[in-house]
């Protein structure tokens, strides 16, 4: 009875390191991903670090306060007015944004945009399009896009695996000739750990519920998202310690709503403790949606990355 | 709107005229009556016609590039008939006799003879014979210089002795006979190489010697309006005019072009003529627009590189060349046993055409008698980096063998097929040099350029950027330069990764790079 229980063992022992050699494309990697990376659903929002439970989206104090007070019509239906989010731009694997629509990118300096690195992998590998890649600010809809910046340099951050995708993120450069120049927002602010129970904001062009993945109007969405304990929603069981580095956990405020789709890249704004604005994540990882209850999500610690962002674009001063 | 959808309309309209004037449609699916031809698309290398040889008046023949078979075509461009060529006979050489054409395996081993008066309607069922040692074609060739080549050519007819000269003033590269052995005079193709940097120029040439070794004729043969430049696209006829294959994305031409007598050259010794009088030697006389049966897939992409460059700054990891090549060999011996499900899956169509969104394409050498066999190199799959370990690993799981159905639009997924293992020429040459895959175009942001064919080592790349990519992997023995390869290609004879040597000529309009994280 021991020994066929040893042989059993054994089988399934062989089997998952079959199984786990079998994971050789990013396509594997993407499918495994939410059984890899579970994050379990059992730790609450600190509700009492909630800025308005009953509203939600209620602008906080300072910063995005202008996000609803726009002219525009459209901006008022989706609750965003891009006039207030200039740095907030849409990288495009053309000059046809509409069409071409890759990620979501946060200006960190006139010339340098912030974004995942999976978002510029096919880019800088130039596979299986050789690009024009271009970079619109102003724009609410992906259909009418705004200032035109033509992308000169992309890096990827050194360590970036696309299976993993360990330390998503990348820089792009972008061209000083545009007819309009672009608007930072402050790259560096506390560190995450401080962060945990502030409301945040998730802002680009994505799909946030699974329904409405087809009828999706191409617009500037808006998700805000509660940060969490950092780690709280990693698995430790299944993920190795070393691959939290440069992630936290953030849990979205309204119910089956998560960065479902087309949100790669989208910067996530928190405010430090004068109030201002700046970057503190990326939607790096996917999400699941539908969503579980509650359920968080995991984002790019973009705090982790400034000492590498900064040694990339050469300035002390970043943003702001 | 209005104006631009009629414009585009107005284009469409000018593309099909344009087609019928040059005798070729467009279709999805090889013809059985026409020519086949897949022109180049972005990042895939055309398969074009091969082997082109005159048999007689109002006829020649050619090779198909898709199915293999002998297409024989008149002169008024249409196909007369097609012969099979038997299984696995792949053509290396093309020899012409007085009655009969010889065409001999890479193998030199076998050779399939179709007689020159065959009658193309009704073929008789091709095979191959084994090749006695002494009918295989002599020469010998000694280099006095870069620009010099002693040839001696033995035939039943007797032996020819006659020096080849360069006619631009560049690099001689290749000579080889085409033409009737038995007629008194040699019709030699020499190949110059006239620059390496940034990409390889060729220019070719027939030239034409006597019983006395003296040149008495010259025709320049233009590659630049070639899609792909093919093997043996040189053939001679009777009056003594050559006859050129030109496949192009609109089809295929036959140009015949009449040689001119060389006193417009400078005399030896006096130095190279401008390029004026050696672009003007030979006058093209007739053009044959073939029956052509143009297969690009709809939504192939553009094969025009973006007219702004971004940089990327990629990592690239040491790697010595013994590695590279040892990698790069590892594919060619993968030994792999294709199952059931490699071969074909349950809702996997095996079409090309994405808009419908079916986009898998088995390799044509795969057959369901392929089942059961064990096959070494790894089958080429459109975007795929499998890693020989990876590879096996995968086929065992159950993916498909392989994927030659290209793609470049994001609405049909690029035509990736998740559930096929393989390697790409991009991926081939990325595996090889220890990096994740990526195109043609971004290999060279991990290389840079050589200067000369003579900085050549094992290791270091051919590559057209935005079409194919071949690792070099030595240059040929001998007074000829050629240059043997590896990679990944759709090529019929090859499918997968295969070895072979090119011409010069073959390699028209390659850079020559170096990965930067070489160790010499």
């Amino acid at each position: 009875m021991r020994y066929a229980a040893a042989l059993a063992l054994w089988i399934l022992a062989a089997f998952a390191c079959e199984r786990a050699k079998a994971i050789s494309t990013w396509e594997d990697v993407l499918r495994d991903l939410p059984i890899i990376v579970r994050p379990p659903s059992s730790v609450p929002p600190n509700n009492a670090r909630f800025r308005s439970i009953e509203s939600p989206f209620a602008p906080p104090a300072a910063g995005i306060n202008e996000i609803d007070s726009g002219p525009d019509a459209d901006a008022r239906a989706s609750g965003v007015h891009f006039r207030a989010l200039p740095f907030v731009v849409a990288i495009s694997e053309t000059q046809n944004l509409a069409r071409d629509f890759i990620c979501t990118g946060v200006v960190i300096h006139r010339a340098w945009v912030l974004t995942a690195a999976h978002c510029t992998y096919n880019l800088a590998r130039r596979w299986p399009v050789d690009a024009e890649p271009h970079v619109f600010s102003e724009t609410l809809s992906l259909a009418n896009p705004g200032p035109r910046f033509a992308v000169e340099e992309i890096i990827e951050h050194p360590h970036y695996d696309a299976r993993t995708l360990q330390h998503d993120v990348a820089l792009i450069r972008i061209a000083a000739e545009s007819e309009k120049e672009s608007v930072p927002i402050r790259l560096e602010g506390p560190p995450i750990a401080e962060q945990v129970g502030e409301i945040t904001t998730v802002i680009g062009w994505g799909v946030t519920r699974r329904l409405t993945r087809f009828t999706h109007r191409e617009q500037l969405e808006l998700v805000q998202f509660v940060i969490e304990n950092a780690g709280g929603c990693f698995s430790y069981a299944r993920t190795a310690p070393s691959s939290r580095a440069g992630l936290f956990c953030a849990r979205s405020l309204l119910l089956h709503h998560d960065v479902c789709f087309r949100f790669g890249g989208s910067p996530l704004l928190s405010y430090d403790r004068s109030g201002r604005l700046y970057v503190a994540g990326l939607v790096s990882w996917p999400a699941e949606c539908p969503a579980e209850y509650a359920k968080p999500n995991t984002f790019l610690d973009v705090q982790h990355y400034v000492p590498w962002i900064k040694s990339v674009i050469g300035a002390t001063r970043v943003g702001g | 709107m209005g104006k631009r959808v009629a414009a585009m309309r107005a284009q469409g309209v000018l593309v099909a005229l344009g087609l019928m004037i040059a005798g070729a449609s467009v279709h999805a699916q090889p013809a059985p009556d026409r020519l086949n031809l897949v022109p180049s698309t972005a990042e895939e290398i055309g398969r074009v016609p091969n082997h082109l040889v005159w048999l007689r008046p109002q006829l020649q023949m050619v090779q198909d590039p898709l199915d293999g078979a002998l297409v024989f075509i008149d002169d008024d461009g249409r196909v007369a008939g097609r012969a099979a060529l038997p299984a696995d006979f792949d053509i290396g050489a093309v020899v012409v006799e007085a009655e009969q054409v010889r065409l001999i395996d890479t193998s030199d081993r076998r050779q399939v003879i179709v007689e020159r008066n065959v009658d193309p309607a009704a073929v008789p069922a091709l095979r191959s014979v084994a090749l006695p040692p002494s009918a295989l074609p002599r020469a010998q060739f000694a280099r006095r210089d870069a620009g010099q080549i002693s040839v001696e050519m033995r035939h039943r007819t007797g032996t020819s002795r006659f020096t080849v000269r360069s006619v631009t003033g560049g690099t001689l590269a290749q000579v080889y006979e085409i033409g009737d052995t038995a007629s008194p005079d040699r019709f030699v193709v020499t190949e110059e190489i006239v620059s390496s940097g940034p990409e390889l120029v060729v220019r070719a040439f027939v030239q034409r010697f006597d019983r006395d070794g003296r040149l008495v004729g010259l025709a320049h043969i233009p590659l630049d309006g070639m899609d792909v430049v093919p093997r043996d696209f040189i053939t001679v006829t009777d009056t003594g005019a050559v006859r050129v294959l030109v496949p192009s994305a609109g089809g295929v031409r036959i140009r015949e072009i009449a040689l001119s007598p060389p006193r417009a050259l400078p005399a030896p010794g006096s130095g190279a003529p401008g390029e004026q009088a050696w672009r003007s030697l030979g006058t093209s006389t007739r053009e044959i627009l073939v029956d052509s049966n143009i297969i690009t897939p709809r939504g192939s992409g553009d094969l025009e590189p973006p007219r702004r460059r971004f940089v990327v700054k990629a990592p690239t990891p040491r790697i010595t060349r013994e590695r590279v090549i040892a990698n790069a060999r590892a594919y060619l011996a993968v030994n792999w046993t294709m199952q059931r499900d490699n071969y074909a899956k349950p809702g996997i169509e095996n079409i090309c055409d994405p808009p419908t969104g079916r986009f898998w394409l088995r390799p044509t050498r795969f057959t369901r008698a392929s089942i059961g066999k064990t096959f070494g190199p790894m089958p080429y799959r459109w975007g795929g980096d499998d890693s020989p370990e990876g590879f096996r690993l995968r086929i065992n799981w159950g993916a498909l063998a392989g994927d030659i159905c290209t793609c470049r639009e994001a609405l049909f997924d690029f035509c990736l097929v998740p559930d096929a293992a393989g390697v790409d020429c991009s991926g081939f040459v990325s595996q090889a040099w220890g990096i994740p895959k990526r195109g043609t175009a971004g290999l060279m942001d991990v290389a840079h350029e050589l200067g000369s064919l003579g900085e050549m080592r094992p290791g270091d790349a051919f590559n057209r950027p935005g079409r194919h990519i071949r690792l070099f992997v030595r240059p040929a023995e001998g007074a000829l330069m050629a240059f043997t390869v590896l990679e990944s290609a759709t090529r019929r004879d090859c499918e997968g990764v295969c070895e072979r040597t090119y011409r010069p000529s073959e390699l028209h309009g390659y850079r020559l790079i170096r990965y930067r994280g070489i160790i010499d």
